[in-house]
């Protein structure tokens, strides 16, 4: 599986400096205070000297590119995902960005990192091992959900590939967690929703959730939401999301990983993964020609049982 | 207690709610029809006209369960037969995904359906509409989900 492209294959500094030569901006992840490394926008020739890529790289860059146009832009196969389908919506120009994609062995849960080694944790990847702090750890517990579901290591698309192939596990991990009976499922979620403090860092996480007049949370007429945070409302607000990316949501983690409270929108996200799939043989992100499945139809083959 | 309902609005409530979304075109013609030709329906479901099941945004069907629906009907044209030539292909394509996200959440199978009457099928309709009322008053009010 994996769309493979032709691209050369380059060490990051050479990506880096071919990308700041075009454009002059690139978008990649740079150590931080804490060592690990975060998102960050080189300008210079000095600071995109700085740019890195190890297991704290989680950020999908793709959120970013849009707004910042001509630029170029390091992207994680998942992260490239989101910008081919930006470019299927006619969001996103091909010419205008210069994408450095790399092969991804994978990132790590920075949540779970912080949780057992304490914040200011610091990750790394030395040769082909994962060290916290120093100490050699077990790169598969630590592995972010989203990787563990993942079976494209490759760039969908680039103009030069960074990296050593990587083999893609044969089966991805489903997400679990959602119970089995109806009764236990409403408890759940209400369980999960009544988390929520609405603070929309899950739209604002999202590389497609890009409306640019207004979001339909915030829209008065229609009045889909108030801003009470009870479960109901933030039910809605989920609806909200999943009805607006259905059909193009690739699965990028990123709601997930945003989510400051630990609600498990990963479900979700694999709820319209696998409702593609099955209902449309769509899979998000793959194509920039393709057509999103709800903005077309097919009058032989749509056809579901209804009463 | 549901999840996914105003408290108020579903607290102490007997008899579950039923409310169906009908295409201006076939489907609210052809409940019309049943009503003509005194076929037999069941009074307590509430009909919501709209101008095409292409118009139902899917967040229509999701608030109409918040607000408290225990069942959902949506109606429209025959595919190949809709007013506008095409709404109800793209109503299906959303009306089948939906069905699907609805159980995630422990809104049980059944409680939300999709079908397709045509202003002639009085006596469709009918059908439909008793099966699927019996359906919903089977699952009763709404308790999780």
């Amino acid at each position: 599986m994996g769309t493979l492209v032709e691209a050369p294959v380059v060490t990051l500094a050479e990506a880096v400096n071919a990308g700041f030569e075009k454009f002059g901006l690139v978008l990649g992840w740079a150590p931080g205070r804490d060592g690990n490394l975060t998102p960050t926008f080189a300008r210079s020739a000095e600071q995109a000297s700085e740019l890195a890529f190890g297991p704290s790289a989680v950020y999908n860059l793709a959120r970013y590119v849009r707004d910042h146009t001509p630029c170029a832009v390091v992207a994680k196969p998942c992260d490239t995902r989101s910008l081919v389908q930006m470019m299927s919506e006619n969001m996103l120009d091909r010419d205008k960005v210069f994408v450095i994609g790399l092969r991804c062995p994978g990132v790590a849960d920075m949540k779970k990192v912080r949780e057992r080694y304490g914040w200011g944790a610091r990750v790394e990847q030395v040769g082909s091992e994962w060290r916290v702090n120093g100490e050699a750890v077990d790169k598969a517990d630590l592995l972010d959900a989203r990787c563990r579901a993942c079976v494209r290591r490759e760039p969908v698309i680039a103009d030069v590939i960074v990296g050593e192939p990587v083999t893609p596990p044969a089966e991805p991990e489903r997400a679990t967690g959602l119970p089995e009976s109806m009764a236990e499922r409403g408890a759940f979620w209400e369980a999960e929703f009544a988390k929520c403090i609405r603070c929309y860092a899950c739209r604002n996480a999202c590389p497609l959730c890009y409306c640019q007049d207004v979001c339909v949370a915030q829209s008065r007429q229609p009045h889909w939401l108030t801003d009470e945070a009870t479960p109901a409302e933030n039910w809605m607000w989920q609806m909200i999301r999943m009805a607006h990316l259905a059909g193009r949501c690739t699965q990028c983690g990123e709601c997930n990983r945003a989510c400051p409270v630990d609600i498990r929108l990963d479900l979700l996200t694999q709820e319209l993964a696998d409702t593609s799939r099955e209902l449309f043989n769509y899979e998000a992100g793959l194509d920039p020609e393709q057509k999103p499945p709800f903005l077309t139809y097919d009058k032989e083959r749509d056809e579901w049982p209804i009463i | 207690m549901p999840l996914i309902a105003d408290y108020k609005k579903t607290q102490a409530k007997e008899k579950p709610t039923i409310v169906a979304f009908l295409c201006n075109w076939c489907s609210y013609a052809g409940a019309d029809a049943a009503g003509t030709s005194r076929f037999k329906q069941p009074p307590d479901v509430r009909i919501i006209r709209v101008p095409c099941s292409g118009r139902l945004d899917w967040l229509i069907i999701a608030k109409t369960f918040k607000e408290g629906a225990d069942g959902v009907l949506v109606s429209g044209c025959h595919p190949g037969d809709c007013h506008y030539t095409e709404g109800n292909y793209y109503a299906r394509r959303k009306l089948e995904a939906l069905k699907r996200y609805l159980p995630l959440f422990g809104i049980e199978e059944g409680r939300f359906e999709y079908t397709w009457v045509s202003a002639s099928e009085g006596k469709r309709w009918a059908d439909v509409v008793t099966e699927f009322t019996e359906q919903i008053h089977k699952l009763g009010v709404r308790k999780a989900g």
